[in-house]
């Protein structure tokens, strides 16, 4: 039987392998975890479209309100990509020569629609409403980051569930008073601070952000 | 509890009632049969087109979801907020009659159809009919385009389609129309009217002929015997105290349902005054029946005799041509019709004939209730005599049509069987048929055109009260399809639009126009009531004795127009309960002197023409009499109802093979055997019964479930339907109180008024629209699987032979301890603050313990992905009929009524973004079945709020709570169902509710 005993220095091993049964699993789980995590698939997300518009050159530098485009952010479910149209009402003196909007001036000829590549996307059984976010006194900036600075819009957050329900249990630190929900640089002053304000706002317009299933699930 | 009288007993089914294998079966498994793959070979094709729409998550072959673009319109309209809905009035038409609805359309998609509650014969309730129009819009078995069918069906275009009308119109140009004929449904829209007026002035020569096969015309004929003049009867019941329907299921059937059942229905609830009193006498089992206090069966040979009986013992003459309980209900009728002067309202069935429909109204008229509770409105929407329908058959015939243009309607199918429709039609040159469907006359044409439906064009149309509303498209034609207006109009050269068409007819200026199209009604545009003058009254027809068959139009597909709607398919009958399928419904005695069994075949013969159908032992059916539904046996439908071409089955039998030109009501002399062969009928009675097993709990428990006493009762203790405090002993709960981590905004409730439910089932349909609920396919209702969130139970009373009924609506009953809840593993069901038991589908893991769990059986699982065939080509269109608000289920998971939170949800941030005040008021959010319920019977709504209607009803004292002794506290609460029997009728009711009393 002898000829089937290991040699004496595996005996250093075991404690070893008995050390690594527990840590190789564990950094698989959370490697393969952290890999597949919204965080890594969604925040970072910027996918080219077809008309390269810059948000840095128009709602920051020209310093136009998110809200001249995404018109029904406030009063429906979707903030709304602008039609059409609503670019015309510059571009139809400003940029005319322009190669990179050769898409923009064909769409307004045929009425087709120019294909937007959707950046911020949730699964179809979340049911996310802008206008109850406003109303609330949520900024743009809470969710889309600093947009008024992005060259290519990204995804700034993950937008998962768990994200999600950190504002929904603690909405204190993003509630803003209403003229400054479109402010993208806007800070609370020093004193109250962010929290002190939103408790105060809280209080004020009775909001009350609902951590039940069917609010977001239907 | 000492229930031993037979009388008492409440049962759902013959099986319950002898307490079959079956039934023991049912009751001890509540999803009987285990999940085995249910698609086999030869019913495959049917499930492929099931209704539903799935959504198409992407799998995981890649990191991140697809990609996904937005398509933004090029050019907005102001107040456009795309995702979200907008409503405009509109309306729908049955049998040549409007119904006002308000459309909800997503994003231009009509999704939802509410009732106009501005529209006299909507007031805000729809029927299952037109609950079902989205499906019937995006059906994809619709035809797609112009095809020339001569010599086998080939696709064609409108150019081709205008050329061969233009060879119709040369021809009538060169005869003055002679050998031009159109066969219309008969309507009351004025634009059709008047182009068909137009047409014969032009065409002097050429005939036109409207034939419907649910003719209601035996009324119109009835009020020219009678008065001479041609009118429409019309019933106003709110101040009726007693209301007599003669072989009429007015609840159900007829262009003024849904307002006569909200009449009747107000006066159905004590503590608020009086009470009306009514009776049917009826052959079949109907809802007006069910809902009677007095129920009389009778054959509809019969009723003749009855009227003239019942007005000689108005008169004061005792007749003796009834005894026993006919005579004892003929004489409490006439008491009351006496005592009641100009208060009553005496009703007649479209199956009875002319004759009798003239002494009913004689009656109206002798007391006195003309222009009180019935009015005489000149009648529109008239069919041509059945003289004129036989007269172009034989022209046809005689090839002395040479262009025939169908104008919708589907007369291959639903001609009377005698005529040979489709014989004649082959010899017609050249044959036009505009439809919405290739169905069996499209393909017996020469030419089809594809039909808009009335939810892609212009048209306008009455009310029965002749109230004027223009229907309004909501989306483009889906399959470029032709109105009838338009059709007609080229035959003139011309290619007005439908939109100018009405426009036309109706003259309003463009304010008027606006505000008509804006309220889904022209003010003030209903009908004067004529001024009627009795005159000699016919002979009333001897009953013809022997065996009767009587043909009734279908109460969920109709004439066999919306065959091919799963929804209304599986819809089950309000009586029978019968899904997929009709049946030749009888009573035990004539089943037993016949031979026939229930679930066994019959061949029954009518002037020789016969028919092999299934039987359905039908208590309280009348003796000697076979009541057969229309509308089955479809084989060019579609992939639901029957498509030969493409080996689909039909659904059930063609009862119009037995129909002929002299008996399209009611045949006399038919006669019945039993055939070979038994039958499987899926009917929903016995699915989900509430927990007791065996017969004796059953027995004992059915008086709890659903509650109802007599008036009597009522004055002597309105408090009845409570249970004693002391009678399930002390309240004990084996469930931890829900702890309310905060107050909540709303405590959302319902309550259910089992006075005035009729049973008719259109809140089911209402909530299988508003959530997405799937259709199973006959195969599946067999084995209990049927999705539908409302259950409408229906519990005979009584015998066998002559029970009364009642029906119950039941949904999840949103217990506050929830006992699903707790058995979940995975947290799928959980509760809200505001009290909602929420499912979530994205949780669920498919235990099914929580339905295990749930006393009342109201949780539905997803035995199979029934939407998944939906993203195959050419039935993608069936997904615009989905409510985007809510998620499309898919296999593996539990769902159940949520209360429509999608509204709640909906409407609360809609109130918020306007008033931060965060309560909702009363009214602002009705669930679906609330909403569209014609007898105002379902209240929704915060019972925090002490003034809502809700809270009144839960405070009524009628209210109890199903399965009070669990203590689970159901936030879904019933209203006692309370009889009003003429006094000296009442003896079996009382010892019904004297085991209803003592519990």
């Amino acid at each position: 039987m002898s000829v089937y005993h290991f040699p004496r220095w595996t005996d250093r091993l075991r404690p070893i392998m008995g050390i690594a049964a527990v840590l190789v699993p564990t950094y698989l789980v959370v490697l393969v975890a952290y890999a597949f995590s919204a965080d890594n698939l969604n925040v970072g997300y910027a996918p080219e479209q077809p008309i390269p518009f810059s948000h840095q050159l128009h709602a920051g530098e020209l310093g136009m309100d998110c809200r001249y485009c995404h018109n029904t952010v406030d009063q429906g479910a979707a903030a709304s990509i602008p039609p059409t149209s609503t670019c015309l009402n510059c571009h139809t003196r400003v940029r005319t020569d322009s190669k990179l909007l050769a898409p923009l001036f064909e769409a307004a000829e045929t009425g087709e629609p120019i294909e937007w590549v959707r950046v911020h996307d949730l699964p179809e059984f979340a049911y996310f409403n802008h206008s109850a976010h406003l109303s609330a006194g949520v900024s743009c900036v809470s969710c889309h980051g600093r947009v008024d600075q992005m060259e290519v819009v990204r995804q700034e957050q993950p937008l998962s569930m768990g994200w999600c329900l950190e504002c929904h249990r603690d909405p204190a630190p993003h509630i803003r008073p209403q003229e400054h929900l479109t402010d993208l640089a806007w800070k609370p002053e020093v004193f109250p601070g962010a929290r002190a304000l939103g408790e105060e706002l809280i209080q004020e317009r009775n909001i009350n952000p609902r951590t039940d299933c069917t609010a977001c699930h239907r | 509890m000492n229930r031993s009288d037979n009388t008492t007993r409440y049962w759902r089914s013959l099986n319950d009632l002898e307490q079959t294998e079956e039934f023991q079966g049912m009751m001890a498994t509540e999803f009987p049969g285990g999940p085995e793959e249910h698609w086999t070979a030869s019913t495959r094709r049917r499930f492929l087109q099931l209704m539903g729409a799935s959504v198409a998550l992407a799998g995981a072959t890649s990191c991140r979801w697809k990609e996904e673009t937005i398509r933004p319109l090029a050019t907005r309209d102001e107040n456009r907020v795309p995702g979200t809905p907008k409503t405009y009035a509109s309306h729908l038409t049955l049998g040549g009659f409007a119904q006002g609805t308000l459309v909800t359309a997503f994003d231009g998609r009509p999704s939802k159809i509410e009732g106009n509650p501005k529209h006299p014969e909507s007031l805000g309730a729809t029927s299952v009919y037109a609950q079902a129009a989205t499906l019937h819009l995006y059906d994809p078995d619709r035809s797609r385009g112009f095809a020339r069918m001569a010599g086998g069906e080939q696709d064609s275009d409108l150019a081709s389609f205008e050329a061969a009308l233009q060879g119709v119109i040369d021809k009538a140009n060169g005869s003055n129309g002679k050998g031009l004929a159109v066969l219309a449904p008969p309507t009351s829209s004025p634009t059709i009217n008047r182009l068909r007026g137009r047409l014969l002035s032009k065409f002097s020569e050429a005939t036109w002929v409207s034939y419907s096969p649910m003719s209601r015309d035996n009324e119109v004929d009835g009020c020219r015997l009678a008065f001479g003049v041609n009118a429409r009867p019309y019933y106003r019941m709110d101040k009726a105290r007693v209301i007599v329907a003669l072989d009429d299921d007015f609840l159900q059937d007829g262009p003024s349902a849904l307002r006569l059942t909200r009449e009747v229905a107000s006066r159905r609830k004590p503590e608020n005054g009086w009470m009306n009193r009514i009776y049917s006498v009826e052959a079949d089992f109907t809802s007006t029946g069910a809902f009677a206090d007095h129920r009389l069966r009778m054959r509809s040979s019969d009723i003749g005799r009855f009227v003239l009986a019942l007005r000689a013992m108005v008169e004061g003459k005792d007749s003796s041509d009834f005894s026993g309980k006919a005579h004892e209900v003929l004489a409490a009728m006439a008491e009351d019709l006496r005592a009641n002067k100009g208060d009553v309202c005496i009703t007649c069935g479209p199956n009875q004939p002319a004759e009798v429909h003239a002494h009913v109204q004689a009656l109206n008229v002798y007391l006195g209730n003309a222009d009180r509770t019935v009015a005489y409105l000149p009648a529109t929407a008239v069919g041509s005599p059945l003289q004129e329908v036989q007269a172009l058959v034989s022209a046809m015939n005689g090839g002395d049509v040479s262009s025939l243009i169908i104008l919708g309607g589907n007369p291959v199918y639903d001609m009377p069987a005698d005529l040979e429709f489709g014989a004649a039609l082959g010899k017609v040159e050249t044959s036009i048929h505009l439809g919405q469907y290739r169905d069996e006359t499209a393909l017996a044409c020469t030419w089809h055109a594809p039909q808009t439906h009335e939810l892609e064009s212009w048209t306008d149309a009455l009310a029965s009260d002749g109230t004027l509303s223009i229907g309004q498209p909501m989306i483009e034609a889906l399959w470029d399809g032709m109105a009838d207006t338009e059709l007609l109009s080229r035959l003139f050269g011309e290619k007005t639009s439908a939109h100018d068409a009405v426009r036309e007819t109706t003259r309003l200026d463009d304010k008027a126009w606006r505000v008509a199209l804006h309220e889904g009604v022209v003010a003030g545009s209903a009908a004067l009531p004529l001024n009627v003058k009795l005159g000699q009254l016919p002979e009333v027809p001897a009953a013809a004795s022997g065996l009767e068959v009587r043909f009734v139009t279908c109460r969920t597909v109709a004439d066999g127009r919306y065959a091919n709607l799963g929804w209304l398919q599986e819809l089950p009958d309000p009586m029978t309960k019968l899904t997929w399928d009709n049946a030749a419904m009888v009573s035990f005695a004539t089943a037993k002197s016949l031979g026939l069994q229930h679930e066994g075949m019959a061949r029954i013969t009518v002037a020789g023409r016969t028919l092999d159908v299934a039987v359905f032992l039908m208590p309280g059916h009348a003796d000697d009499s076979i009541t057969l539904a229309l509308g089955y046996g479809r084989t060019a439908a579609g992939h639901v109802a029957g498509l030969n071409d493409d080996w689909v089955e039909p659904v059930g039998f063609d009862s119009y093979k037995l129909r002929g030109t002299d008996s399209m009501h009611v045949a006399a002399g038919a006669s019945a055997t039993a055939a070979t062969g038994t039958y499987r009928l899926a009917t929903t009675q016995d699915h989900f019964a509430m927990d007791e097993i065996g017969r004796k709990g059953l027995e004992q428990r059915m008086p709890n479930l659903v509650k109802e006493g007599d008036v009597s009762t009522f004055q002597k203790n309105s408090k009845f339907a409570k249970d004693a405090p002391d009678f399930w002993g002390p309240e004990v709960t084996l469930w931890q109180e829900v702890e309310q981590t905060k107050d909540p905004d709303h405590r959302w409730g319902m309550a259910i008024d089992l006075s005035s439910c009729t049973g008719c089932g259109t809140c089911t349909i209402a909530c299988q629209s508003e959530n997405n609920i799937s259709v199973v396919g006959k195969e599946q209702v067999l084995k209990g699987r049927e999705m539908a969130w409302i259950r409408m139970d229906r519990y005979f009373v009584g015998s066998a032979e002559e029970p009364s009924a009642v029906s119950q609506p039941v949904g999840c009953q949103h217990c506050e301890l929830a006992p699903c809840e707790s058995v979940c593993p995975v947290g799928a069901t959980v509760h809200t603050s505001e009290g909602l038991n929420d499912m979530v589908y994205n949780r669920c893991i498919g235990t099914r313990y929580c339905s295990n769990n749930c006393p009342y059986k109201v949780r539905r699982f997803n035995f199979f992905n029934f939407n998944k065939d939906q993203a195959k080509a050419g039935n993608e269109v069936l997904q615009m009929a989905a409510n985007p608000d809510v998620t499309v289920r898919s296999r593996g998971v539990m769902e159940k009524c949520s209360y429509c939170v999608q509204r709640i949800e909906r409407a609360r941030i809609e109130t918020r973004n306007v008033d931060r005040d965060i309560f909702l008021p009363d009214g602002t959010v009705k669930s679906a079945c609330e909403q569209a319920c014609p007898a105002d019977a379902i209240s929704f709504g915060d019972l925090m709020d002490d003034s809502s209607k809700v809270s009144k009803d839960h405070a009524n004292d009628r209210t109890y709570s199903l399965l009070a002794e669990l203590n689970i506290k159901p936030r879904t609460k019933y209203l006692a169902r309370i009889r009003n029997p003429h006094p000296s009728l009442a003896v079996a009711h009382a010892a019904a509710e004297e085991g209803v009393h003592h519990g």
